[in-house]
């Protein structure tokens, strides 16, 4: 890693970190507490933004991988790797985060919910596309295959949400109004939004950082190679 | 056009006649889709109504399973005897071999799934006759088939083939198990299609989406 991308990566760090504790600040001491499911509301400031990365880190993870089917570049195949291991981290934290809310405000856990389930899919998904990645050992195959995977992956998602849709759902709609609304004050708002901003910037600044120790993986694999060769000539 | 489908009809004829000289893949399919359903049998606890309220949903989790035994198979007889290569270096189109690799595991589901429907009947003691079932068994099969050839041409190239296949392959196809079991029981119920355009058209969208997949990705998975 030059130094030139070294110092743009401190300076979205920088920005990351101060938004993050911006939000949580927010969420903490700004935002009033909900008259019927008390403390445990705020919870759902980090639940949304979770979710939203997951679901954005999957479609660029598609996004990448398609661009390597056309470019074979290798970085491509980072970026799209990267982001799927990123996304399963917001995906299950957004699953945990929903659970803990639902406990008290719906008296259960787990419920099979059209999004909830389709969420967790999605994690199996992408789960085992990391699965297919670990146990192919030609890295130019292993590329090309796992990016079809994730592609085809990619592809199952809003079908498996359109086939249970029809499914009876207690999930709040937290974009729109009406009788399953959120029904929330404009600082819970303004909260929500400032909370999926600051989380999208920490995810921009992982993912860079991913992509960056992605890179110095292949270049070691690379000189392990050549090493290797010279010692066999040798 | 004639020789893209006369390699494909090649393909689907010279598995018919391996499977017809060694019956290696049907006959241990149906024999694992009997034993699931005598295993559901104990598991119900002999409850008739448990038995014919959830028989479409249970017809279709055996056929799943049995499928993948197929799937297995049928990619895996190419490899392991070296054909897969033999095939790839043969001036025929990549994605004919797809297709007739998808045509022959479609093939072997849909005879499981026409065996398996009548002998849960009987053995259940459930009226399940529908004439809807051959249509929606038709486009369900072709669909899982279409995929699962995919998904086990990739699984195949990979250290841990047989293990990986349905932990990649299952969570893909939800949504063509959900639709189909809904389509099922409205069929079975007596209902009309109409009921269930709408999962009807999800079982065509996933089978037109993957089969688009399969032909296009194809080429790309087994390549060197």
């Amino acid at each position: 890693m030059n130094e030139k991308t070294s110092g743009k990566l401190h300076l979205i760090d920088f920005i990351a970190a101060a938004l993050v504790l911006l939000a949580f600040g927010n969420i903490i001491f700004r935002t009033p507490i909900e008259r019927s499911m008390g403390m445990v509301q705020k919870v759902f400031y980090f639940h949304v933004a979770c979710a939203w990365l997951g679901m954005l880190s999957f479609i660029f993870a598609a996004l990448f991988s398609a661009s390597y089917l056309k470019n074979r570049q290798i970085k491509l195949d980072i970026a799209a790797e990267s982001a799927v291991e990123i996304g399963l981290v917001f995906t299950i934290l957004a699953v945990l985060s929903g659970s803990i809310w639902a406990k008290p405000v719906w008296n259960t856990w787990w419920t099979w919910d059209p999004r909830l389930t389709t969420t967790t899919i999605m994690g199996f998904i992408y789960i085992s596309y990391l699965f297919l990645r670990n146990s192919l050992e030609n890295q130019d195959k292993m590329r090309k295959i796992a990016a079809v995977f994730c592609i085809i992956g990619g592809l199952s998602v809003p079908l498996t949400y359109f086939s249970i849709r029809g499914a009876r759902s207690i999930h709040p709609v937290v974009i729109g109004s009406g009788a399953s609304g959120m029904n929330m004050t404009p600082e819970m708002l303004q909260a929500m939004i400032f909370s999926v901003i600051a989380f999208t910037v920490f995810y921009i600044a992982v993912l860079l950082h991913r992509i960056e120790l992605g890179k110095l993986d292949v270049e070691i694999e690379m000189l392990n190679q050549i090493w290797q060769e010279e010692e066999e000539n040798d | 056009m004639r020789d893209y489908l006369k390699t494909t009809g090649l393909l689907v004829w010279k598995d018919l006649r391996i499977e017809s000289r060694t019956r290696e893949l049907f006959l241990v399919m149906l024999v694992f889709a009997l034993s699931i359903l005598f295993i559901l049998n104990f598991a119900l606890d002999r409850n008739i109504r448990a038995g014919s309220e959830s028989a479409s949903g249970l017809i279709w989790m055996i056929v799943i399973l049995a499928g993948q035994l197929g799937l297995n198979q049928t990619m895996g007889i190419e490899k392991n005897s070296g054909m897969l290569e033999a095939l790839l270096v043969a001036p025929a189109h990549r994605s004919a071999i797809y297709l007739g690799k998808s045509i022959s595991a479609f093939l072997s589901m849909f005879v499981i799934t026409l065996i398996i429907h009548p002998v849960y009947s009987v053995l259940f003691n459930v009226p399940l006759r529908s004439p809807h079932f051959l249509w929606i068994s038709l486009i369900g099969c072709w669909g899982y088939a279409s995929l699962g050839v995919l998904i086990s041409t990739m699984t195949i190239q990979t250290r841990t083939r047989d293990i990986l296949l349905p932990v990649l392959f299952y969570p893909l196809i939800i949504p063509l198990a959900v639709s189909i079991i809904q389509a099922s029981s409205a069929s079975f119920a007596g209902e009309p299609l109409s009921s269930v355009s709408g999962a009807i058209s999800q079982i065509i969208v996933f089978d037109l989406i993957f089969t688009a997949a399969g032909i296009l990705g194809f080429e790309t998975i087994t390549e060197d």
